[in-house]
C-alpha cells in the first residue's frame, strides 16, 4: 500500500503542474496593454507616459518571455546595452539614456570600472547620461555633472573615490545601521548609493514592523526610484501595507537593480519567465488584491472555499447515506413495483437541471438561520444523488447475479446478508471512485445553489467577481477548484486502492495510465 | 416486458425530441413578430417571418398596436410574436391573461412562449455545434493515444486528467468572464473544450480493447498500413460508445448552457434562452411562469435525451450499462 501510495502521489505531480500551466494560459485570456507603437519617439516627447505605459505592460511580465528565457535581463545586461547605445549615439540613444538613469546607483559598478575604455567621445556621452543618477544622489554640482568638458573627469574621480561604497558589504553596514537607528546622516549615506541600497533594504522590509523605519525606508526607496507612494499618516494605517506594496513592486523589478550571480542565472532561465513568475506568486498564495473591494484576495478565496467544500462534503455524505439504502432495496426488490417507480424517480431527478431544484427549493424553504445551511445542501444532494445511485444500483445488480452469490444463496444465507456483505461491498467499490470524480461536477453545482441561495462561498463571490471584473479571483478560483478536484481524485484513488488490492497491483505493474 | 416499455419510452423520447428539433429549425416560421403572408401597400410578401424584409418593421410595430393602414392585412404565424418584442405596456402577464399570450409575458413584456420556441434553437444550436466539436477533437485524439502507444498515449492521458479536473461549469464561466467579447462561439468553444477529455478517455479504452484483438493483429500481420487498420477495423468498432456519448453529451451540454445563462454568464443577454428566462426569476420572484414554462422545457428536453441515449446504449453495448 505504501508503494503504491507514494507512486500514485508522485504521479500526480506532473498533473498538478500541468494544471498551473492551463490555468496561466488563461491568464492569457484577459486582454493586455498594447505595445508601445514607438519607445523613442515617446521617450523625447514624454518621457512620464512612457514610464505609465512601460510600467502596465511590466506590471504583466510582458517584457519576459512566455516559458523559457535564455537571456535573462540583470541590471549589469541593462546598464551595457544602455552604455553601447548611448556611445554609439543610435537611434535608440535617448531610450537608452532613460533607462540608465532609471537604473541609477545600481547599474554605477558595471558601467563605471570600464569607462576609461571607452573613446573620449562615448565616454563624455555617457557620463552626460548619468548626470540624472548624480543629480539624485546629491553628489557634484549641477555645472559640473552637465558640462561636457567635466562630466567625464568627474565621474572618473567619483568612482575612485566611492567605488568601496559600492559593494555588497558596505551596503549591507549602511542599511543595517540606517535600521538601527536613522539619522539625516545614515539617511545620506543610503541616498549616496541610490538605487544600490534598493536590494538591502527590500530585504529588511519583509520582517520590519516598525511604522516610522518603513516609511522612512518607503521615502528613501521613493526617492532613489521615481516611484511615487502615498505616504500614510504615521498614526492611521497599516504600515506593512506599505512595505507588502514595496515588495510586490520589487517582485516585478527586482532584475533592474540585482546582478544575477552564476546559480541564479541558471535558475533565472525558468523563473524569469511570465509563467515562472505567475507561478511563484499563485504557488504562495498571492493573488493580489480585489478591484471591487481593494481587499487580498486569498484570504477571501479561503474564507469562500470553506463555505463552498463544507456544502459539497454535506451533499456528498447525504447523497452516499441516502443512495446506498436505495440501491439496496431496488435490488432487493428487484422489478417490482417498489424498483420501477425507484427507477422513474430518479431518472426525473437526474434529468433536472440543479438550478431548478434550487429555485423551487428557495420558495419552498421555510425561514430560519438553520435553513440556510441545510437547503443549499439538499439541493445539491439531490442532483448528485441520482447518478450515484443509479451507478450503484447497477454494480449491485451484477454482482448479485454472479455465481458466487448464487451459491450462497443456495447455501441459505439469508437474504438480507447476501445484499449486504456481498452485494453492498462490492458495488462500494466503483462508486467510491466515482466521487472523486463528482467532486468537480458538485463543485459546478454548488456555484449554482449559492448564487440563488445567496450564500457566500466560492460560488456567489465568483458570480460578483463576474460583474466586477475581478479576473485574479476568476484564476484563483479555478485554479484552487482544479487542485481540490485532483487532490479529490487521489484520495478516492488511494481509498479505492485500499480495499481492492487488484488495483494496486494493476498500477504498480503498469506504472500509470490507469484509464 | 421490461424492454419493450423501455423501447416504447425511448420511441415517445424520440418523439419529444424530434418535435423539439423541428421547432428549433422553424422557430422563425411558428413564432414571429412578422407575418406569414401579408399585403402591405398594394405589394404582397410571402413568408417575410422568415426573410425578414427591413421595409416592413413599420408596419409590424403598426400591426401590433392594431392599427394597420385600410387594404392592409396580414396573416401571422402560430404565435405572433418575436423573441425580442418588448412591449413595456405588457410585463409581467401571468398566462391567460389575456389572451394573446398563452403563456404570459416576462419583465420586459416579451411573449413567453415566443421566448421558449425561439429558446429551442438556442439550446439545440449550441449544444449540436458543442457536441461536433468536442466529439471530433476527442475521438480522434483518443483514438490516436490508444492506437499509437508509447509517448502520445503517456501525453494524451496526462492532457485528460489534467483537464478533467476542472470543473466543467467553473472553466466555462471563467473563460466567458476573461473575454473582453464573449459570444454564442465562445461558448459553445469552451464547452467543447472542457468536455472532450471525456469523450477522448473513452475512446481510448475503447481502442485499446479492440487494438488487444487478434484480428487487428492478424491485419497488421498481413501487411495492412496503420491507416488501413484504424479505418477498416478500429473505427467501426470503437463506434458505439462514441454515439452513445454523442447524445448524452448533448443533455449534459444543454443543461451546461442552461445553467451558465441561468447564472448570466452563457449567452450575451438579450439572446432568447431558457436559462436566461429562469435568470429573470432573481428579479421577479413571484413569476411562477417564467420558473415553469422554461424548467419544463429543459426538462423535456433533457429527459428525452436520456431515454433516447439509454436506448441506444442498451442496444449497442449492453456492457456500458449503468
Amino acid at each position: 500500500m505504501l508503494r503504491f501510495s507514494t507512486r500514485r502521489l508522485l504521479w500526480a505531480i506532473p498533473t498538478l503542474f500541468g494544471i498551473s500551466v492551463i490555468v496561466f494560459l488563461l491568464t492569457s485570456l484577459i486582454p493586455e496593454p498594447a505595445a508601445i507603437a514607438s519607445p523613442d519617439a515617446l521617450v523625447a516627447l514624454d518621457p512620464a507616459v512612457y514610464d505609465a505605459l512601460d510600467e502596465e505592460r511590466r506590471e504583466r511580465f510582458l517584457d519576459l518571455p512566455v516559458f523559457v528565457n535564455e537571456h535573462p535581463a540583470d541590471v549589469r545586461s541593462r546598464a551595457e546595452e544602455a552604455v553601447t547605445h548611448i556611445a554609439t549615439d543610435d537611434a535608440h540613444a535617448l531610450l537608452a539614456a532613460h533607462n540608465l538613469a532609471r537604473l541609477g546607483g545600481a547599474a554605477l559598478p558595471h558601467v563605471l570600472p570600464k569607462f576609461d575604455r571607452l573613446a573620449p567621445a562615448a565616454r563624455t556621452k555617457v557620463a552626460l547620461a548619468l548626470a540624472p543618477i548624480g543629480e539624485r544622489m546629491g553628489v557634484g554640482q549641477a555645472s559640473e555633472l552637465r558640462d561636457p568638458e567635466r562630466a567625464a573627469a568627474f565621474w572618473t574621480r567619483f568612482w575612485e573615490d566611492r567605488s568601496l561604497d559600492f559593494t555588497e558589504p558596505s551596503v549591507r553596514r549602511t542599511v543595517s545601521r540606517l535600521l538601527r537607528h536613522t539619522s539625516e546622516l545614515r539617511e545620506r549615506d543610503i541616498v549616496e548609493i541610490d538605487t544600490f541600497a534598493l536590494s538591502e533594504m527590500m530585504l529588511a522590509l519583509k520582517d520590519l514592523h516598525d511604522k516610522s523605519t518603513i516609511l522612512r525606508l518607503s521615502e528613501l526607496a521613493a526617492h532613489a526610484t521615481g516611484r511615487s507612494v502615498e505616504t500614510p499618516d504615521l498614526d492611521q494605517g497599516d504600515p506593512r501595507q506599505t512595505a507588502d506594496a514595496w515588495l510586490a513592486w520589487w517582485y516585478v523589478h527586482k532584475s533592474d537593480y540585482v546582478a544575477f550571480s552564476g546559480p541564479e542565472r541558471i535558475t533565472a532561465a525558468v523563473s524569469e519567465t511570465r509563467y515562472g513568475k505567475w507561478l511563484a506568486r499563485a504557488a504562495l498564495g498571492q493573488f493580489g488584491v480585489s478591484p471591487i473591494d481593494n481587499r487580498p484576495i486569498f484570504p477571501k478565496l479561503m474564507a469562500g472555499a470553506q463555505i463552498t467544500f463544507s456544502l459539497t462534503g454535506l451533499a456528498m455524505l447525504a447523497s452516499y447515506l441516502i443512495a446506498l439504502p436505495l440501491a439496496l432495496l431496488s435490488a432487493w426488490r428487484h422489478n417490482r413495483a417498489v424498483d420501477r417507480t425507484l427507477a422513474l424517480v430518479l431518472f426525473i431527478l437526474y434529468s433536472l437541471p440543479t438550478f431548478w431544484v434550487a429555485e423551487i427549493f428557495v420558495r419552498v424553504m421555510p425561514p430560519g438561520s438553520a435553513g440556510r445551511i441545510v437547503w443549499p445542501a439538499l439541493a445539491l444532494t439531490v442532483a448528485s444523488l441520482a447518478s450515484l445511485s443509479r451507478y450503484q444500483r447497477t454494480a449491485m445488480l451484477e454482482v448479485l447475479g454472479l455465481d458466487y452469490v448464487r451459491t450462497a444463496r443456495a447455501k441459505g444465507v439469508s437474504e438480507l446478508r447476501v445484499l449486504v456483505v456481498h452485494g453492498l461491498r462490492n458495488a462500494m467499490m466503483p462508486t467510491v471512485t466515482l466521487a472523486g470524480l463528482q467532486l468537480p461536477v458538485l463543485i459546478g453545482g454548488s456555484f449554482i445553489v449559492e448564487e440563488v441561495f445567496a450564500v457566500p462561498g466560492l460560488g456567489y463571490q465568483s458570480l460578483r467577481a463576474v460583474d466586477g471584473h475581478d479576473n485574479a479571483w476568476l484564476i484563483a478560483t479555478i485554479l484552487l477548484t482544479a487542485v481540490v478536484s485532483t487532490v479529490g481524485l487521489i484520495v478516492s484513488d488511494l481509498a479505492y486502492a485500499l480495499l481492492d488490492p487488484r488495483v494496486r497491483e494493476l498500477f504498480l505493474r503498469r506504472e500509470g495510465s490507469h484509464a | 416486458m421490461d424492454r419493450l416499455r423501455q423501447s416504447r419510452l425511448a420511441f415517445a423520447g424520440a418523439i419529444v425530441l424530434a418535435f423539439f428539433a423541428l421547432l428549433a429549425v422553424f422557430a422563425d416560421l411558428v413564432a414571429s413578430e412578422f407575418p406569414m403572408l401579408c399585403r402591405v401597400s398594394g405589394t404582397t410578401y410571402i413568408l417575410p417571418n422568415v426573410t425578414h424584409p427591413q421595409e416592413l418593421a413599420n408596419f409590424v410595430e403598426a400591426r401590433a398596436s392594431g392599427q394597420m393602414a385600410p387594404g392592409d392585412w396580414a396573416f401571422g404565424p402560430l404565435v405572433p410574436f418575436g423573441a425580442a418584442q418588448e412591449s413595456k405596456g405588457d410585463a409581467l402577464l401571468p398566462p391567460f391573461a389575456r389572451r394573446a399570450h398563452p403563456l404570459g409575458t416576462d419583465g420586459r413584456g416579451r411573449d413567453v412562449l415566443s421566448r421558449a420556441i425561439h429558446g429551442t434553437r438556442t439550446s439545440f444550436g449550441v449544444a449540436l455545434f458543442a457536441v461536433v466539436a468536442f466529439l471530433a477533437v476527442g475521438s480522434v485524439l483518443g483514438a490516436l493515444g490508444g492506437f499509437l502507444g508509447g509517448v502520445v498515449d503517456a501525453l494524451v492521458s496526462r492532457t485528460i486528467e489534467i483537464l478533467s479536473s476542472f470543473p466543467t461549469l467553473v472553466l466555462v464561466l471563467v473563460v466567458q468572464a476573461l473575454l473582453p467579447h464573449p459570444t454564442r462561439t465562445t461558448l459553445f468553444v469552451a464547452i467543447a473544450l472542457a468536455r472532450w477529455p471525456e469523450i477522448a478517455r473513452l475512446v481510448r479504452a475503447e481502442v485499446l480493447v479492440v487494438v488487444s484483438n487478434d484480428y487487428v493483429t492478424a491485419a497488421r500481420a498481413l501487411g495492412a498500413s496503420p491507416w488501413r487498420v484504424l479505418l477498416r477495423h478500429i473505427i467501426p468498432n470503437a463506434r458505439a460508445p462514441i454515439v452513445v456519448a454523442a447524445m448524452f453529451g448533448i443533455a449534459q451540454v444543454v443543461l451546461i448552457e442552461a445553467s451558465l445563462s441561468f447564472l448570466r454568464v452563457g449567452v450575451p443577454p438579450g439572446t432568447a434562452s431558457w436559462g436566461e428566462m429562469l435568470s429573470e426569476l432573481r428579479d421577479y420572484s413571484g413569476a411562477w411562469w417564467l420558473l415553469v414554462v422554461p424548467g419544463l422545457a429543459v426538462f423535456a428536453v433533457v429527459s428525452s435525451l436520456n431515454l433516447v441515449g439509454e436506448a441506444l446504449r442498451d442496444t449497442l453495448d449492453p456492457r456500458l450499462r449503468v
